[in-house]
């Protein structure tokens, strides 16, 4: 069980890193993108990309910032720097 | 939804991380409900199905509380402690070779007194200020922030104050008149209140926060701080101190204009604040001078800057003798006569208290030989280093800001005193001390290094920016909106 949901939560790591690999997004424009394209990892648990993106970011791989868009501050997430130059 | 956020932030123990994370869970379920309601939803139906697609908020909270804990910069910590260690041992082998003459510096415990020459005098300052640095860990540096301007206004006020009632008591005492008590009671209230002035460095970066989204309103806001902070900091001949407290303060106000606190035309505003607080004392300074306004001592002091080769370095002297370990050996008169470098260090000249602080890395090159002073020095310069590194790892902008700003002050102030103390600066009567190292200063440094730790330890609970403001919350809507 313990072994599925680490598989579960690597899986879901590598979608939102390739995701943000295309563009800079905030966390509901990653839902929408992802069910657009059928790939929502995420279905019917949303608020779980939020442990994946903050443990990303305090891990240093992804940096967020913020910017308003349409309206809001929204909160941006981006690779950092040093994992995009080892692509 | 609030119902959602509530359960989910109830799994969350670290209270600060709570309004970051529920700001951006409200957004975006906000979102979602915008969504649904586009598809044809009504409103109670979009926001039931928007809260469902969340999912269960206990299991999200337990995920996102194992992300936001509070976090210990545990190599400062240790870092700090090797540094007081290193302190100690230097100052025992220090302590062998006292003063001449004592210049009346000692703390009271209970039961005894503790010379300024003895270990134990800097080991209370070592303990003192380790706890301070625990204490500020414990302290939110945002809270400080928040305050920023009413402390600051309580500091200056204070110094001002004891500033003009010495000034008061040394020119009655001067004239030969009595001093009234009140005087001397204000004297004694206030006393104290100038070894608390570096602390504004750190307020600073809380004031011009506030100022976040001005123009050049919040800029000239800015400047004029400086200003106040600048004059009201040199006291009775602390120029060099608020000359560091400055140049401090002018980092800070560049980093927030290059972070766009300010909203300014960056490189142009930069180089001008830059020049206008070297230009316009240096002017002031010129004029005096050649006006012969200044006092004698003061002119002693220009001369020293125009002229540093003819100006007597006894650093130099003292250190053209030291060796790679233990105590060295001048020569003069063409080597008819030598000295050992301890015993010229513990001659007259450098036991009084401003030259125990500005030439300690002469005593100890002096006493303990050269390695022994690189090894402090290297220990010293690392630690700040490691505090900017520390600083750099939180996305609060406050944060940097006020970091930044902290080590700075600590790192400019062990510049010019390696710099005077090994004889490369020119010796002038300044104030500079060997952050960690100089008695007085010990207490300051681990001080700033516990504002370190604070903003390290909040580094995944608080965004890139927080509200700081003291009053309502739809006031700061309408200021960011505006600006």
């Amino acid at each position: 069980m313990a072994e599925e949901l680490s598989h579960e939560n690597e899986n879901n790591e590598s979608v939102v890193l390739k995701l943000l690999s295309e563009k800079d997004m905030y966390g509901y424009e990653m839902i929408k993108t992802l069910r657009k394209r059928a790939q929502n990892v995420f279905e019917k648990k949303a608020g779980m990309l939020y442990p994946l993106l903050h443990g990303l970011e305090s891990n240093g791989t992804l940096n967020s910032y913020e910017q308003y868009c349409r309206g809001k501050m929204r909160k941006y997430y981006s690779i950092a720097k040093e994992e995009k130059q080892e692509e | 939804m609030e119902e959602y956020i509530k359960m989910l932030l109830e799994q969350v123990r670290f209270q600060k991380a709570h309004k970051a994370i529920g700001d951006e869970l409200r957004s975006h379920i906000e979102d979602q409900i915008e969504n649904n309601i586009s598809e044809g939803m009504d409103k109670e139906t979009a926001e039931k199905t928007a809260v469902e697609d969340m999912g269960d908020p206990v299991e999200a909270g337990i995920a996102l509380d194992k992300v936001h804990r509070p976090q210990v910069a545990w190599g400062v910590i240790v870092a700090a402690i090797l540094v007081g260690i290193v302190g100690i041992v230097i100052k025992f082998f220090l302590s062998n070779v006292p003063s001449s003459t004592y210049d009346g510096m000692a703390i009271y415990i209970p039961g005894k007194m503790i010379l300024a020459d003895d270990t134990g005098y800097y080991i209370h300052y070592v303990i003192y200020g380790i706890a301070v640095m625990l204490i500020m860990y414990l302290v939110d540096y945002t809270t400080v922030a928040k305050y920023s301007e009413i402390i600051a206004v309580i500091l200056l006020f204070s110094y001002s104050m004891d500033t003009f009632i010495d000034k008061r008591i040394a020119n009655l005492e001067a004239n030969g008149d009595v001093i009234p008590n009140i005087y001397r009671s204000l004297s004694g209230f206030f006393s104290g209140s100038g070894s608390r002035v570096f602390l504004l460095v750190p307020l600073f970066a809380g004031i011009i926060y506030k100022y976040r989204g001005q123009k050049y309103k919040g800029l000239i806001k800015s400047l004029i701080w400086i200003v106040v902070i600048g004059l009201v900091s040199i006291g009775r001949y602390q120029q060099f101190r608020a000359t560091v407290i400055v140049i401090c303060l002018l980092a800070e106000l560049t980093i927030a204009i290059q972070k766009e606190w300010i909203k300014v035309p960056k490189a142009r505003t930069i180089v001008s604040i830059w020049s206008l607080f070297a230009i316009i004392p240096i002017a002031i300074i010129r004029f005096m001078y050649n006006s012969r306004l200044l006092s004698v001592h003061k002119m002693d002091v220009v001369r020293a800057f125009l002229a540093p080769t003819t100006s007597k370095n006894q650093a130099k002297e003292i250190l053209s003798g030291v060796k790679a370990f233990g105590s060295g050996t001048v020569s003069y008169f063409g080597g008819k006569l030598t000295a050992s470098t301890s015993s010229l260090v513990s001659s007259g000249v450098f036991s009084q208290y401003i030259e125990r602080e500005s030439y300690v890395i002469t005593k100890i090159a002096a006493v303990l030989g050269g390695a022994l002073t690189f090894a402090v020095i290297a220990a010293v310069v690392a630690l700040i280093v490691f505090g900017f590194v520390t600083t750099a790892k939180t996305k609060n902008q406050l944060g940097v800001v006020m970091g930044s700003g902290c080590m700075m002050w600590l790192i400019i102030n062990a510049i010019f005193n390696i710099g005077v103390g090994t004889g490369l600066l020119p010796s002038f009567y300044h104030t500079s001390f060997l952050p960690f190292i100089s008695d007085h200063k010990v207490v300051a440094s681990y001080a700033f290094l516990g504002i370190i730790l604070s903003i390290y330890k909040y580094k995944d609970a608080y965004p890139q920016h927080i509200d700081i403001t003291i009053y309502s919350k739809s006031k700061i809507s309408s200021r960011e909106i505006q600006d």
